[in-house]
């Protein structure tokens, strides 16, 4: 795992090694203290009550869940998505989304007799499932995009899932390439739909 | 020369960016005592910069705090540099207001710190040629240029020697080539649209890499890039080209360089009887203190439309629509370039390809319309930039499905996709203007702007043949799904204003004579994108550039023989 001082030491070589005038390797890590700063100074946010903490993990965890590499939670994702809901949406949105959980849990006593974090695995995903089929007409959309943002732009989804090297030092163009290989899929598995396309840049 | 006091200097260079950065450092390197002043803060990269920072670091995770944008820079955030970690490198839209008509919106992206917009440019570098230069003359559109290309063609050399312009050499009259670092190289998807470009329109259409103020070699000490991508955050090892990472340095080791950041001019001074300006008005941005310095020569470079503003806000009774504006010349023409016109596609095959490192630079397809043969439906051109990459998770965040499955398809890469964006040439028209506001004022009670700016048929008319040549070059490469654009930008979208102080060969019909100089103020030069009598379809800072440098030395040479 390339964890963030092994990103910085590596940064910081790379800056090295062309004649770098004026920055040192202890203005990286300076910067990365600023960061763990400004992460710290955001610890006192009021968050979600514990019950829905724990309902959004099992939830996030569903969306993507941990097989050869880490998954949702490992990745911090339930932090982040409390973070969006309470600093970036707007007030409709949060207690849409806890409406949203407190719900799940009632369809899980109603259906399965069992609070939703005491269901099989198997159970969730039926519920799950249901409410990804509505799309953006259902709160979970707001949580599976959160959660799919959160994870891949966390380091572990960076570093570990897409196995990406934050500033490669150099530039190739026709790189080989392999998709992942991992474990088999287990069978209750929704079907992944036909790729998006999107607009490339310079 | 004597300094008579703290407040009195050889030169005043307003503003520290793109075309301030060059005008002090010229000025200072040719021995001038320089006052180089900004309206914003300054920046130390070892602070501000954040090129290096992941984006799990970042307190949203580069979808930026919507609370605080919406509230502070609803503009600034069109900008297709602007995210969490670059955002503080634009101005705040509720201190620097400017109003638009009614269903004729401007974007207007401003940044106010040492460095100016240079920090945030897309740092693509294209000579102008005698096609552009000739141009309005040809066509009996606006005022004739008061130069050609062979004017300028040594400046662009001493601009291009000096910044470092990676680019190949493609021998083309109308896009001239430059001394050159080594080119970026393609990606194999580019290199195949390339070829197949070539041997589709011989002769006619070619696709070169992107000409780039990014150094693929060590450069005047500063060092080669290392393709982490987002130079607009800033670069600790100097590698693209900005004032903070190049002129600015360049200009303080002369120690002629008084560097004066939080300076909000408010207007230049004139002496009534020689009609010379005599210095500027400056406001602390932090005391709101006034304080007026003077010089023997005043550079204004501060952003096409905030020039034109100091000129209007500098109105006298001699001069009651502005300063430098017998002509009524200030703040008319404003340009830009249409963009958003063109085409992706994509392409099957290079399965088992990726790309490793984030190049900052893109393709360029160089004019081809109007070029030899003569278009039925309009004017003038455009040229392509864009790139081909592989679809990657963010354009797939709404796959159906969870668990396992959908971590496999958002992780793996998609089919390659090439993208054509069209860049067009907008006519000088005097209708598209800016003016003072009569009555609205900034966070410094500094009168703002109102701007009135919309396309005329003739960009319509090119941005719909971009879609049409854009597509038509994908599908000849093979392309599948080839989906022409069906957006169009919206005026300053692309942060190329220019032409509001425009040069020209006649006092009456315009501001700057051919040397950068008002025709109505001898010690006064703008330099910036004000000038600018046409916009041709190259991004245009290379000439801003090329522009201040040789008007630098002409005002130097001036002052020696005593008639400044």
């Amino acid at each position: 795992m390339l964890n963030r001082r092994e990103w910085l030491r590596r940064m910081s070589a790379l800056a090295a090694v062309p004649m770098l005038e004026g920055v040192l390797p202890t203005d990286l890590d300076g910067w990365g203290r600023e960061v763990h700063a400004t992460l710290d100074a955001q610890g006192g946010a009021p968050g979600l009550d514990d019950d829905s903490m724990r309902v959004l993990s099992i939830v996030c965890d569903r969306i993507i869940p941990a097989d050869d590499t880490p998954g949702a939670i490992a990745a911090g994702v339930p932090r982040f998505i409390d973070h969006m809901l309470t600093n970036w949406y707007d007030a409709p949105e949060r207690p849409r989304v806890l409406a949203g959980l407190q719900d799940l849990g009632r369809q899980a006593r109603a259906r399965f007799g069992n609070r939703f974090t005491d269901c099989t695995e198997a159970q969730q995903d039926t519920l799950l499932l249901e409410l990804d089929a509505q799309g953006t007409k259902s709160w979970f959309g707001t949580a599976k995009y959160l959660t799919i943002w959160g994870y891949y732009t966390s380091e572990v989804g960076i570093t570990q899932e897409l196995q990406q090297v934050p500033a490669a030092g150099r530039y190739d163009g026709c790189a080989p390439y392999a998709p992942r290989t991992r474990a088999a899929t287990q069978a209750a598995d929704a079907p992944a739909a036909s790729l998006g396309r999107g607009h490339a840049a310079s | 020369m004597p300094q008579a006091d703290a407040r009195t200097f050889d030169a005043i260079v307003v503003g520290s960016g793109m075309t301030g950065g060059w005008a002090a450092k010229e000025l200072t390197e040719l021995g001038l005592r320089t006052l180089v002043l900004d309206a914003g803060r300054p920046l130390v990269p070892a602070q501000d910069y954040s090129e290096h920072r992941p984006v799990w670091d970042m307190p949203f995770r580069g979808l930026g705090d919507r609370r605080y944008v919406d509230r502070h820079q609803p503009t600034q955030r069109k900008s297709v540099s602007f995210d969490e970690w670059s955002h503080r490198f634009w101005t705040d839209d509720a201190e620097n207001p400017y109003t638009t008509p009614e269903g004729k919106p401007f974007d207007w992206f401003r940044a106010r710190q040492v460095g100016g917009k240079s920090t945030i440019w897309g740092r693509q570098v294209y000579r102008m040629s005698d096609l552009d230069f000739e141009a309005n003359a040809r066509e009996g559109i606006a005022v004739d240029w008061p130069l050609r290309y062979a004017d300028l063609a040594p400046w662009y050399d001493h601009v291009e020697a000096f910044i470092g312009v990676s680019g190949q050499k493609e021998g083309l009259a109308h896009l001239p080539d430059g001394p050159f670092l080594p080119p970026m190289p393609f990606n194999c998807v580019e290199q195949h649209v390339a070829d197949r470009i070539r041997t589709s329109f011989p002769g006619e259409r070619l696709m070169t890499i992107g000409r780039a103020a990014v150094l693929t070699a060590p450069h005047n000490g500063r060092a080669a890039c290392h393709y982490c991508g987002p130079c607009h955050r800033g670069c600790v090892t100097r590698s693209y080209f900005s004032a903070l990472n190049a002129t600015l340095p360049a200009a303080e080791a002369t120690g002629r360089m008084t560097l004066r950041p939080f300076s909000v001019v408010r207007h230049l001074t004139v002496d009534r009887s020689t009609k010379r300006v005599t210095g500027v008005h400056v406001i602390d941005a932090r005391t709101r203190e006034s304080i007026e310095y003077r010089a023997r020569v005043v550079f204004l470079c501060a952003s096409a439309l905030e020039s034109a503003r100091v000129l209007l806000n500098s109105r006298t009774p001699d001069a009651p629509n502005g300063l430098a504006n017998s002509s009524d010349q200030v703040g008319r023409n404003v340009m830009d370039h249409i963009k958003w016109g063109g085409a992706d596609g994509e392409f099957d095959g290079w399965a088992d390809k990726r790309v490793v490192g984030a190049r900052p630079n893109g393709i360029y397809v160089p004019r081809f319309r109007n070029v030899s043969a003569r278009h039925p439906d309009f004017v003038r051109g455009y040229g392509f930039q864009g790139g081909a990459s592989r679809q990657a998770w963010p354009t797939r965040v709404s796959t159906p499905g969870i668990g396992r499955t959908l971590k496999q398809t958002l992780t793996d890469l998609g089919p390659w996709v090439m993208a054509l964006n069209g860049f067009g040439e907008m006519l000088p028209n005097p209708q598209n203007r800016c003016t003072l506001h009569p009555t609205a004022v900034d966070a410094w009670g500094v009168p703002v702007l109102h701007i009135d700016c919309a396309w005329g048929p003739n960009e319509l008319a090119i941005h719909k043949d971009m879609n049409v040549t854009a597509a038509e070059m994908l599908e000849r490469a093979g392309a599948k799904n080839v989906r022409p654009s069906t957006r169009i930008s919206t005026p300053g979208n692309t942060n190329h204003e220019m032409g509001t102080a425009r040069m020209g060969r006649d006092p009456k019909t315009s501001v700057l004579n051919r040397w950068n100089q008002a025709w109505d103020a001898p010690n006064l030069f703008l330099t910036d994108g004000a000038c600018m009598t046409s916009s041709s379809n190259q991004n245009p800072s290379l000439t801003y550039m090329a522009l201040t440098a040789r008007a630098c030395h002409y005002a130097v040479e001036e002052m020696r023989r005593g008639n400044l």
